[in-house]
Parts: C-alpha cells; sequence; structure tokens
C-alpha cells in the first residue's frame, strides 16, 4: 500500500515538474549519468523496460532515467526532453520528442544507454552477428545528417 | 545504419557496432536518426 502510494505520488510529482518545466523552456542545462540498469528491450511490443513506450506521458521516462538535463526546442519544430553527460548535446544519452508544447505524450525515443534484447544484443554487438539473431528483420538503411552519414 | 526488428529501431554507428535504439511512428522509423550524441546538434548554453 506504502509502496503504492509512493509510486503514485512520484507520478504526480514527475507529472507536475513536466508542466513547470515546459512553463518556463529552456531551463539552466545540467548533466546526469545513464542508469546502470541494462534495460530490456521488446521487439514485438515496442518497448523499453516494460513500460517505456510511444504513446505514454514523459513521466514514465522520468521515472526510469531521472529528471531530463534539458527540455525544450533542440531541433527545429520539436519540443524534446534531453538527457546528456555533460552540458553540451553531443554527449546526450537520450531523447525524447514530445507531440506539442501543451502535451507530455512521448512521440519519439533515441536512448544510447545500457540495453540488452531478448537474444542478448547490447551496446556493442556487431551488426553481422546482429543480423543473424533477427532472420526477420528490416532493411539495413543508411541515415545521413546534413548530407552526411552518421549511421 | 538502422534495422528495424518490430517496432524498435536498433542503430549501428559507422564501425557497425550497435550504438542506440530508437521508438518511432512506422514511417519514420527506417530513417530515425537514433543516436543521442551524434543526432542532436544543438548546442546547449
Amino acid at each position: 500500500m506504502i509502496r503504492e502510494t509512493r509510486g503514485v505520488f512520484a507520478a504526480w510529482a514527475a507529472f507536475a515538474l513536466t508542466v513547470l518545466f515546459f512553463a518556463a523552456p529552456a531551463v539552466g542545462a545540467v548533466r546526469s549519468n545513464p542508469p546502470r540498469t541494462s534495460f530490456l528491450v521488446n521487439t514485438s511490443k515496442s518497448t523499453i523496460a516494460v513500460t517505456l513506450k510511444l504513446g505514454v506521458p514523459a513521466s514514465a521516462f522520468m521515472q526510469k532515467w531521472g529528471l531530463p538535463d534539458y527540455g525544450g526546442t533542440l531541433e527545429p519544430g520539436k519540443i524534446e526532453m534531453l538527457w546528456s553527460r555533460t552540458t553540451r548535446a553531443s554527449d546526450a544519452w537520450a531523447v525524447v520528442r514530445l507531440a506539442g508544447a501543451s502535451s507530455t505524450k512521448i512521440t519519439e525515443v533515441r536512448f544510447g544507454g545500457s540495453f540488452r534484447t531478448l537474444q542478448g544484443d547490447r551496446r556493442g554487438t556487431g551488426l553481422a552477428l546482429f543480423l543473424k539473431h533477427w532472420p526477420h528483420h528490416g532493411a539495413i538503411t543508411p541515415v545521413s545528417r546534413a548530407g552526411v552519414q552518421v549511421e | 545504419m538502422n534495422v528495424v526488428v518490430g517496432g524498435v529501431v536498433f542503430a549501428f554507428d559507422m564501425t557497425k557496432r550497435l550504438q542506440a535504439i530508437g521508438l518511432a511512428a512506422k514511417v519514420d522509423a527506417q530513417h530515425l536518426c537514433a543516436i543521442p550524441a551524434v543526432c542532436v546538434s544543438s548546442s546547449l548554453k
């Protein structure tokens, strides 16, 4: 009962912080380290750590990853929250996009912390081994930014 | 490069090592720049 009450309180506190966060965008950047926990990725349910998925409130991510280090417009036309090891975006370890300035619903997630799949894949796994684990994977797509391939 | 499995984007760096994961709408997933450190170019001040 106590645990449940604390969970509800934490959720509301996170939500309230989210509201405050976006009421005053560009809060002074701080820094954080990714959690040491290795989050399980479920490909069939499109989830991270069971509860993190598209469409859930930002508070769900704060409960797992802590308060973001920055919130506001990082990229043109996007409202995002960022977690970073330093005050530089280039040291970011997670970014989530919100549906809009008046919504806490998450529409996009990027996570470079510790994770694992049911097949044993984790950060550092080579592409060839990964593809063996997932014979029914989608296409392999190069990703570019400003005309330069980055992934 | 990205490999989408189910609804999850797996992002590999230029050395073909898995670096990050992403979630995005199906239409955007294939091209999602998912590695935070290389995909967010804004500087924080």
